[in-house]
């Protein structure tokens, strides 16, 4: 019991590491309304970008920034193969996801993993010091989060907002909905890969598989986020912090889960359950349990009445 | 004015299932003309609109908005001169965005959107609490409520006033838009702006020296400069030459019959105090011969009659009826089936 709880810290650092993946999620899935796939690529290119640079002497503020930018510009491509070429959303973060996994390799100079041991560079945290990299990456979860609520509530944050809601009535208005979905998606996967530079400094290598399966994992908080923030407020600051909330709570019944003796190869495949039904329940719900319970409420409505006449 | 020549749009070109929806059509509108289009379904209606508003890539033929030819713009840069109120209620506003905010995109239109403003400002919320007292529908209390909490009359409305604020635009885009919109020679035109305003702009920093020299108490001199300046944007907003043309597509069809009236009265209250250039379509005869100075029937993507003025204000819908039957022989059942009120 100990030993789980002293694991408790750390799954909530991992969670916040996590939570501005989601936010970068968020960004797309629920504000623009387009199911972005390049994430899994572009979360292994921030960790790659920042871990080369960390390893080769350069400042982590340095290897941040660039591969923030490096990011950006993975959410360029998709946009410009969506908006300029018309490819459809999801099939252009595929084919962007695709291509960062070769440029990824490229940038750790062909090998599959690049290690920045705390012991041995400097980092901006790692798992030695945990309590350290906590409160570092809270500060700075708490800080884009300001900076994203403060963004969609000026007339370009509002304009991508309209985009997504209702991309007819935006044109009509005169808002440039092309260049607002590259624009949101460069965000976007900017901060995605923002989350894998922290990430790598944080485990202590970059790992080309890094990014495997996090679409998955920033969608299971962003759906954990809105199950729980949709009964408390539609404001949009509480829905950013639902989905931080949402990050760490996915962290904190992985760890359980691995606590309890889950085989841990099974891991993925849970996510992927956990996203289908929080996806698909309200569905489930709505098509099907709601009539069969009607209908038994149904059925004692007509033998009450049947009762009556028989009375 | 618009002016659309030898307009043709065909859907599914070059294939079994190719439909001519706009005939080389040609149509004039004058400045505030009020013009009704009633026509069949598939009649082309609706992709007229759509062409005009550059929602729809047409396949041959010019669209001129004040002699100029508005084709090459992107349907989002067509916006700041155009207006639209949709069919569907739920097109025309941001569902999960505020009443206010969708005010304020709006009021927006055919600005940069700023990434150092906010969407709105305090002094943007007079204004637009003013101009929802105007649509007496009680949405100047619900500001900050989603519109998706509103009902598809009130949502109509709100698209109606939408559609009709704009913000001032800046004197550059003033400018601009004179040149781009002036019948004759640009470069002159060009020289002639520019000079209407430097000289403006020079008699108003006289005037302002003359007050500041003058020996009036400060609160009078700052009344005094605000009178000029309100003066001055008054002379420079005279070259303001674009207003947005009003493009209504059935907006009151999917109303019940009450508030549809309603929202037609509003409509016809915008335009009439606007002035506003505006194209409604619609399915009901009488709103067709109600409203408007101008009535235009459409069949297979032609405008096959065209009543203005007085013979407009002696339309009767037996009138209009028998004119449909006669002018598109060969789709009568359909259409006169759909009319019949």
């Amino acid at each position: 019991m100990i030993a789980y709880l002293s694991s408790l810290p750390g799954a909530i650092t991992l969670g916040i590491i996590w939570s501005i993946m989601a936010l970068g999620v968020f960004i797309t899935y629920k504000v623009l309304d387009i199911p972005d796939l390049t994430v899994d690529g572009s979360f292994a290119t921030g960790g790659a970008v920042c871990a080369i640079i960390i390893f080769n002497g350069g400042s982590f503020w340095l290897g941040m920034l660039l591969g923030f930018l490096a990011g950006v510009l993975g959410g360029l491509i998709t946009g410009l193969l969506h908006t300029f070429l018309g490819i459809p959303p999801i099939l252009a973060g595929i084919l962007t996801q695709l291509s960062l996994w070769s440029i990824n390799l490229k940038i750790m100079l062909g090998k599959a993993n690049t290690s920045i041991s705390a012991r041995t560079s400097t980092v901006i945290f790692s798992q030695l010091n945990i309590p350290d990299a906590l409160w570092k990456v809270a500060v700075i979860v708490v800080i884009l989060v300001i900076l994203f609520y403060i963004f969609f509530g000026t007339q370009l944050g509002a304009s991508i907002r309209a985009t997504g809601n209702n991309s007819k009535m935006a044109r009509a208005q005169g808002i440039n909905t092309k260049f607002n979905i590259v624009l949101g998606l460069m965000l976007s996967n900017g901060l995605v890969a923002l989350s894998g530079a922290l990430l790598a400094q944080y485990q202590g290598f970059a790992d080309i598989n890094m990014g495997r399966g996090a679409i998955v994992i920033g969608l299971c908080a962003v759906v954990i986020g809105g199950a729980i923030t949709k009964h408390i407020s539609p404001n949009f600051l509480v829905r950013m912090v639902g989905v931080v909330v949402g990050a760490i709570i996915y962290y904190f019944v992985y760890q359980t889960v691995v606590f309890l003796g889950f085989d841990t190869d099974l891991l993925k495949m849970l996510a992927a359950i956990v996203v289908a039904i929080f996806l698909g329940g309200p569905y489930l719900y709505t098509n099907y349990i709601s009539k069969i319970s009607r209908r038994f409420k149904n059925r004692k409505l007509v033998e009450e009445v049947r009762q009556n006449d028989r009375d | 004015m618009i002016e659309i020549r030898n307009l043709v749009k065909i859907f599914f070109k070059g294939t079994p299932s190719e439909k001519v929806a706009i005939d080389h059509l040609n149509l004039t509108l004058q400045e505030g003309d009020f013009v009704t289009v009633i026509g069949g379904n598939g009649a082309g209606k609706s992709t007229l609109i759509n062409l005009i508003a550059g929602s729809l890539p047409e396949d041959e033929g010019m669209i001129l908005l004040n002699n100029n030819d508005i084709c090459k713009l992107r349907e989002h840069q067509r916006a700041p001169y155009f207006g639209r109120v949709f069919q569907d209620p739920k097109v025309g506003t941001a569902t999960d965005m505020t009443i206010i905010e969708n005010l304020a995109l709006a009021y927006g239109r055919g600005k940069p959107r700023s990434l150092f403003r906010w969407s709105y400002r305090k002094k943007d919320v007079d204004f637009f609490t003013e101009q929802l007292k105007t649509l007496d529908l009680g949405l100047e209390d619900r500001l900050y409520q989603k519109v998706g909490l509103l009902s598809g009359g009130q949502r109509q409305a709100l698209t109606l006033l939408m559609a009709t604020i704009r913000s001032n635009p800046s004197y550059r885009r003033i400018k601009r838009d004179y040149v781009w919109f002036y019948d004759g020679d640009k470069k002159e035109a060009k020289i002639a702006i520019n000079k209407a305003f430097d000289d403006a702009f020079n008699e108003f920093k006289a005037n302002k020296k003359e007050v500041l020299s003058s020996n009036l108490s400060k609160n009078e001199k700052k009344n005094k400069i605000n009178e000029l300046k309100n003066e001055l944007d008054k002379k420079l907003r005279q070259y303001d030459v674009t207003k947005p043309v009003l493009l209504l597509d059935e907006h009151t069809a999917a109303l019940d019959p009450k508030t549809a009236q309603k929202v037609l009265e509003i409509t016809d209250k915008i335009v009439k105090e606007n002035n506003l250039t505006t194209i409604m379509i619609t399915h009901n005869m009488k709103d067709a011969i109600k409203y408007g100075n101008r009535l235009i029937m459409m069949s297979k993507g032609k405008v096959v009659a065209d009543v203005a003025g007085e013979e407009k204000q002696k339309l009767t819908i037996e009138a209009l009826l028998d004119m449909f039957t006669i002018k598109s022989k060969n789709d009568i059942f359909s259409d006169s089936a759909i009319f019949g009120d």
